[in-house]
Parts: structure tokens; C-alpha cells; sequence
């Protein structure tokens, strides 16, 4: 797949003039999505979470999810629902396509120290710095308000995963440290 | 005020700036940019043109893409309203085109586009002219004064729109501020289609918090030609009870039929009102540079395009897009910066794909208006719109419209995250 792809770039390339490659359906489609996310992905905001770059089973699962209600969602409760399945796949695979941009948003403010300790337990699953998994999505260098917001919200039950039920335990001060660390990697 | 604007206008407009190199003007009378490649002019660098002008770059890097805009800096509506509640300042909704000369390499021409001969595939431009293979127009909207008797230049002048951020906006701010204490607030919202359905409500929630905190007495009266708030009307209405009661007085069915400069009263069929500050938004039409172009059959005041390519029926290779286009033509959608930005993005792809002679590909557009309720609370619409091949307009998907459940602070959180991210997706 990967090599006919190859081939295929390199006739491109030789038979002039080349033609510009157009956007495909997922392409399009998730070009919308930049006027909340930025464009490809790199959200500028502290809340609108980055997602250029996500792991594409994450995002699948999570545009499925907000479309079915099964992850609460504001205003993606609606926007996913208007995509068919199918097109959420042609999105999903853009978006997963784009490359990951750092937040320009890490927390700064406050004394708290930036340390590892405490993040051991999350490494497994989100990878040593954040990086993400096959289990875990992407988490360092995401908006630091929207990393609280998600720890918060494992916390409530307004968010459920199996995965994330160690923070129930945690304090507002544990996730001050995490969404610090996290959201100052590189 | 129309005249004032347009000196202005061109008086700023003469000059070329970001340009590469050392600018050749062609044998051509007053041909600025002589072509070399394959081009495309976009003719309105606000939300619709520079998102235009900077996908067209994204899709296809080589192509030789000019931006021609009278205006130095690009001034944004969405948030313009929290200027005149006193809730931001102009600078920060002010920006600059710089970005999109350098991170892309699209071409700026500070100029205002006065004429196009579509046979040429040329342009004027108060700076010269431009030669084009394809032309995107996005030039916003203009107001249809005629249809107020007594609107005369100095009505305009008195009476605000605020509907183009700007002077306006500045304006309407500091008859605020100005405004004696108990004297009254007017703004007047013409039937749809308008730029932006919930902005005057949204306009009338800042200017009514700025009056229950700074102006004991005073109310401000909405005149809503429409028979009721035309968007997101329980979320407005709830608000306006819980925070502006005896505040906000709004009265539906009340198109305007005279304003009175002297008296500084507006009549409409009810009654006849006063106001210290008079805000009013006329009708709308397509920008003049539509008209002036050719663009907008006779008797119409919006411009058709073919929903699919926004290329234009009458003159070809001209593509239109954003506030401009006719709704009845390419399908009803809000008139809104997220779906002018959605139209750019979809024109551009088209116009690589028809200049390599290719076929247009189906828009994908989407729309999320959040308005503040207050300096923290936000609510929001939505939309999600696709090409319908049987009808060939565009239509929404019913399942994905819809408006917030509520008002909330995380609401306005995002509300203030959407305007960073519109924004470094239009110019950064
Ligand atoms: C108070 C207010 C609040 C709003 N809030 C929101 C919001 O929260 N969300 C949202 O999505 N939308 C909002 N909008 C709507 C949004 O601003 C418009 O829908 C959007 O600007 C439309 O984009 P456009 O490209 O069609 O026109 P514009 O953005 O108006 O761009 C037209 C450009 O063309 C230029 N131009 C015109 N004629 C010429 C000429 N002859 N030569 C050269 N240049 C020319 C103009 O200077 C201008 O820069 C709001 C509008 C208002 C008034
Ligand atoms: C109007 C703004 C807006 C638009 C447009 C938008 N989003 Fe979102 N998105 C949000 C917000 C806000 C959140 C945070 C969760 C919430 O409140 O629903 C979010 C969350 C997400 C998440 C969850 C990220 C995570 O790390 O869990 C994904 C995935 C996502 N959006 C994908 C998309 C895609 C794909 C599109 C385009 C089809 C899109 N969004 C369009 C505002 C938007
Ligand atoms: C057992 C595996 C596992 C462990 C351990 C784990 N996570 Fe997660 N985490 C997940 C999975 C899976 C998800 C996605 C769940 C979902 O779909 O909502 C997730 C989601 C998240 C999210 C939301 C991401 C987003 O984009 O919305 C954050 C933030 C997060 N985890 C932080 C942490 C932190 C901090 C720790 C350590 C204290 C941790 N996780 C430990 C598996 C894990």
C-alpha cells in the first residue's frame, strides 16, 4: 500500500505539469472543523482541545461517541451528527493525517513544580511523556484548560472510561501538577 | 457617510504592499503584477477572501495567489459587539495581512477594486490593474438606505449601523459612554437575510448590561421588523428576563417607515420612539463591488452562483462567495463569518480542480454562531450543510442543527477560543 503510494508520487512528480493534489472528501469535510480547532488541528484556544495529530481510533471513537451520546459533548453533540458513519471515518482519517501541534496554551502561572512523579501511573497507557498510545490518546503539548477540564469531567462521571477511573481519587491540586506536566511537554 | 468612507477608502487604497521585489508594471496602461503562471485574484479580504486566498495556498503552493483589499487591517464583526458593551477594545479585534504574505506568499494589494472586464480576465483597482485566470469576490454586504424614508447622509451619519466594524463600532461606543442617564437606547434589525441573524440580539444584550451597570433609567428599545427574534430566540429571550428586565423592551413587527434627524425619532406602523443613541441596521444587499461588477441580476440584491462551484451564471470564471450569495439560489444558510470561512475553503479547492480542468467538488460548509449573553455567558447555533445533487443547492443536515441546551460560562470560554481560532485561520 505504502509503496504503490510512493510510486504513484514519484509519477506524479515526473509528468509535467504536475497537477495539484485535490483535497479528498475527509480533507474537505474536516476543514470545517478548523474555525473551533484551527486550521489542520492546532488549536489556539485554552479550551478547544488540539486534534490534528490524534490518534485516529481516539477520534473515531470519540465522533462516534459524541454523535451517539454516549460521550457528552456541547456543540460536537450536534456537529457530529451531521456526518454519516462513513463520512465520520473520511474525517477521522484526515484529522489523524495532520500533524500534532503543540498547544501555545501550557499552564505557566503558579508555583507548582513540573515533575514526573505522579505521572508514572499514566505513562503505561499515554506513553512516558504524554505521547500517546495505542491504549491512550495524545496528551502533552493539549490545551491546558481543556486537559483540566478532562480530568474533571472523569472525575464527575460527566466523562466515563474504564481507563481513567484512578482520578476519581485526585484533587483539584493533583490535576493542577498533571495538567502542568502534561500540558508543558514537548 | 457613505462619501466620508469611500475617500477614506481610497485614500488608503493607492499602493501596493508585501509585494516581492522591486514592483514591474507592465506594458499594459497601469498594469500592476503583470501575470507569469497560472492565477487567481481574490477580490475582499474578509473572512470569505483571506480564508479563500490562503487555502487557495494550501492546496496548491504554486499557485500565484492576489489579495486585493481596500482595507489596511482587517477588523473582525464577530466580537465587535463586546467593544460597544465595553467588554474589549478595537485593538483586539484589529488585525494585519502580513501573515498571509509571509507564511504563504500570497500577493497583498492595499487597493479597492472599482471595475472588472470578465472578457479581459482583468480587474481595476484603484492601484491598476490586475490580470486574473480565475476571480473569487467576497465583498461582504452594503445597506439599502432607500428603503428608509428620511435615511438621508446625515441620518447616516447620526444613526449607526455598526454592522461593518470600524468607525461605526467606535462610534456607537462612545454615544454610549455620552448617552445621558435615562435617556434611551434604539436599535432597529431589518427583515432576514442579514449579515449575522443573532447579532443585533447579541449587541442588544452588551449595550443593555452596559446600561443596568453605567446609565440608571435608561432601556433600550428593539424595533425588529421580523415577527420574532430570529435566532436563537428562547436562549435570548430567557436571558433578557433573568438579567435586563425593564431593561430591554422589545417589540416585534415594527419595521421602520421614517426617522426623524431633528427629533431623533424613529416611526414605525405602532408607534413613534426617541432615542439618546440610535442604532440602526437597514436592509442589506450584496456589497456594491457586486454590482458595480455586474455580478447581481436586475431587481435582485443578492448574487446567484452555481452552489457547487460559486462560479458566477454571468460572467465566467468569476467565482462569489460568503454574505454576498443568494440564498435562494445556492440554498438558505446563515450569513456568518464560519460559513463564509467554510465557503472559502470550498471554493478554493474548486478553483484548483476547474483551473487543471477538472470538476468542481462538492462543498462541505458548516456554521456556529456563539453569542454572548452577558460579558461571561455565551450561547450558540449551529449547522452542518451539504450539496444536494438531485436539487443542487445546499441543505442542512436536520440532525446536526441546533442551539445550545443553555447559557453557560464554558460556553463562553469557547465562544472566546472559536474567535482566536476563526481568526488564526483566516490570517495566520
Ligand atoms: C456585530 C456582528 C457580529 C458578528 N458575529 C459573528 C459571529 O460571532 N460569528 C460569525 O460566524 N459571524 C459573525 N458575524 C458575521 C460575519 O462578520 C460576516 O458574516 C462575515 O464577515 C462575512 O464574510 P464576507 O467575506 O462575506 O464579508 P466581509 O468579512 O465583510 O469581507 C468583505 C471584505 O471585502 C472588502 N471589500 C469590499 N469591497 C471592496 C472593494 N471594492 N475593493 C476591495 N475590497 C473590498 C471589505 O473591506 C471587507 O474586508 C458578525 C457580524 C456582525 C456585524
Ligand atoms: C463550534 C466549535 C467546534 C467545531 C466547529 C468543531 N469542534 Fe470539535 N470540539 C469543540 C469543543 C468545544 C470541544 C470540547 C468538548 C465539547 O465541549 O463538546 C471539542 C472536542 C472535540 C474532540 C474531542 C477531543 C479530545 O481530545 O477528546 C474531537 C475529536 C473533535 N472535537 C473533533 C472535531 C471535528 C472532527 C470537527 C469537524 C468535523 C470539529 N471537532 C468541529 C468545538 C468544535
Ligand atoms: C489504563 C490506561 C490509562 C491510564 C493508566 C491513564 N489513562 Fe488517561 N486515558 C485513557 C484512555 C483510554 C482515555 C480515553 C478515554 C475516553 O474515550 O474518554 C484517556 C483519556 C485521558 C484524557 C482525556 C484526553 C482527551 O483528549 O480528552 C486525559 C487528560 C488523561 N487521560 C489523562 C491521564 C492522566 C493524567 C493519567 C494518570 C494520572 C491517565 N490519564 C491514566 C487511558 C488511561
Amino acid at each position: 500500500m505504502k509503496a504503490t503510494l510512493f510510486i504513484a508520487a514519484v509519477l506524479a512528480v515526473s509528468t509535467a505539469p504536475a497537477l495539484a493534489a485535490l483535497p479528498g472528501d475527509g480533507e474537505r469535510m474536516a476543514a470545517t472543523c478548523a474555525g473551533c480547532h484551527g486550521t489542520r488541528g492546532a488549536s489556539p484556544g485554552t479550551h478547544i482541545p488540539v486534534i490534528g495529530g490524534q490518534s485516529s481510533d481516539y477520534v473515531k471513537k470519540t465522533m462516534k461517541g459524541y454523535k451517539e451520546g454516549t460521550r457528552a459533548g456541547g456543540v460536537m453533540a450536534n456537529l457530529s451528527k451531521g456526518y454519516s458513519d462513513q463520512q465520520i471515518d473520511q474525517i477521522t482519517e484526515a484529522v489523524a493525517s495532520w500533524k500534532w501541534q503543540n498547544s501555545q496554551n501550557a499552564r505557566k502561572k503558579g508555583k507548582i513544580k513540573i515533575s514526573a512523579s505522579g505521572t508514572e501511573v499514566c505513562a503505561g497507557c499515554h506513553g512516558a511523556k504524554g505521547q500517546g498510545t495505542p491504549i491512550g490518546p495524545h496528551i502533552s503539548g493539549q490545551a491546558a484548560g481543556y486537559l483540566k477540564e478532562a480530568l474533571s469531567e472523569y472525575r464527575s462521571g460527566r466523562r466515563t472510561a474504564a481507563e481513567m477511573g484512578m482520578v476519581k481519587e485526585m484533587t483539584d491540586q493533583d490535576f493542577d501538577k498533571l495538567v502542568k506536566f502534561y500540558s508543558q511537554q514537548k | 457617510m457613505k462619501r466620508r468612507e469611500f475617500i477614506k477608502q481610497t485614500g488608503i487604497g493607492i499602493g501596493v504592499l508585501a509585494l516581492w521585489g522591486p514592483q514591474v508594471f507592465s506594458a499594459h496602461a497601469g498594469e500592476i503584477l503583470p501575470k507569469k503562471g497560472r492565477r487567481v485574484v481574490v477580490a475582499g479580504g474578509g473572512f470569505g477572501g483571506a480564508t479563500a486566498a490562503k487555502y487557495l495556498k494550501l492546496i496548491d503552493p504554486k499557485l500565484d495567489v492576489v489579495l486585493v483589499e481596500q482595507r489596511e487591517r482587517f477588523i473582525s464583526c464577530p466580537v465587535s459587539n463586546m467593544v460597544i458593551g465595553g467588554f474589549k477594545e478595537m485593538k483586539d479585534i484589529t488585525m494585519d495581512y502580513k501573515v498571509l504574505a509571509r507564511k504563504y506568499g500570497i500577493k497583498i494589494v492595499n487597493a479597492q477594486m472599482t471595475g472588472l472586464d470578465a472578457t479581459a480576465h482583468t480587474i481595476e483597482t484603484s492601484a491598476g490593474k490586475i490580470a486574473y485566470d480565475r476571480l473569487i469576490v467576497s465583498p461582504g454586504i452594503d445597506f439599502m438606505y432607500e428603503n428608509i424614508p428620511g435615511m438621508d447622509p446625515q441620518a447616516q451619519a447620526l444613526f449607526p449601523h455598526a454592522m461593518k466594524a470600524g468607525d461605526q463600532t467606535v462610534q456607537l461606543r462612545r454615544e454610549l459612554v455620552a448617552l445621558v442617564p435615562g435617556q434611551n437606547v434604539i436599535i432597529t434589525i431589518p427583515e432576514a437575510p442579514y449579515r449575522c441573524p443573532p447579532g443585533p440580539y447579541e449587541r442588544a444584550c452588551m449595550i443593555a448590561h452596559y446600561l443596568k451597570q453605567n446609565k440608571k433609567g435608561s432601556r433600550l428599545i428593539i424595533l425588529d421588523a421580523n415577527e420574532d427574534v430570529v435566532s436563537k430566540g428562547k436562549l435570548f429571550k430567557a436571558a433578557w428576563k433573568d438579567y435586563y428586565e425593564g431593561i430591554i423592551d422589545y417589540r416585534p413587527d415594527s419595521t421602520i417607515k421614517k426617522v426623524d434627524v431633528a427629533t431623533r425619532s424613529i416611526v414605525t406602523v405602532a408607534a413613534e420612539v426617541q432615542g439618546g443613541v440610535i442604532n440602526i441596521i437597514p436592509d442589506q444587499k450584496a456589497g456594491l463591488l457586486a454590482f458595480q461588477s455586474g455580478l447581481v441580476p436586475p431587481k435582485r440584491r443578492w448574487v446567484p452562483v452555481s452552489a457547487l462551484s460559486f462560479e458566477s451564471p454571468i460572467h465566467k470564471d468569476v467565482h462569489v462567495i460568503g454574505d454576498a450569495t443568494d440564498g435562494e439560489v445556492i440554498g438558505s444558510m446563515p450569513k456568518s463569518g464560519f460559513v463564509a470561512s467554510t465557503m472559502g475553503k470550498a471554493v478554493a479547492a474548486s478553483v484548483v480542480a476547474m483551473m487543471s480542468g477538472r470538476e468542481p467538488l462538492p462543498p462541505s460548509l458548516a456554521n456556529t454562531c456563539y453569542s454572548m449573553v452577558n460579558e461571561r455567558e455565551a450561547i450558540y447555533v449551529t449547522g452542518v450543510f451539504e450539496f444536494d445533487a438531485r436539487t443542487k443547492k445546499m441543505a442542512g443536515v436536520k440532525a446536526a442543527g441546533g442551539v445550545s441546551p443553555e447559557r453557560s460560562e464554558r460556553l463562553g470560554i469557547q465562544a472566546e477560543d472559536w474567535a482566536r481560532s476563526i481568526w488564526s485561520d483566516t490570517l495566520g
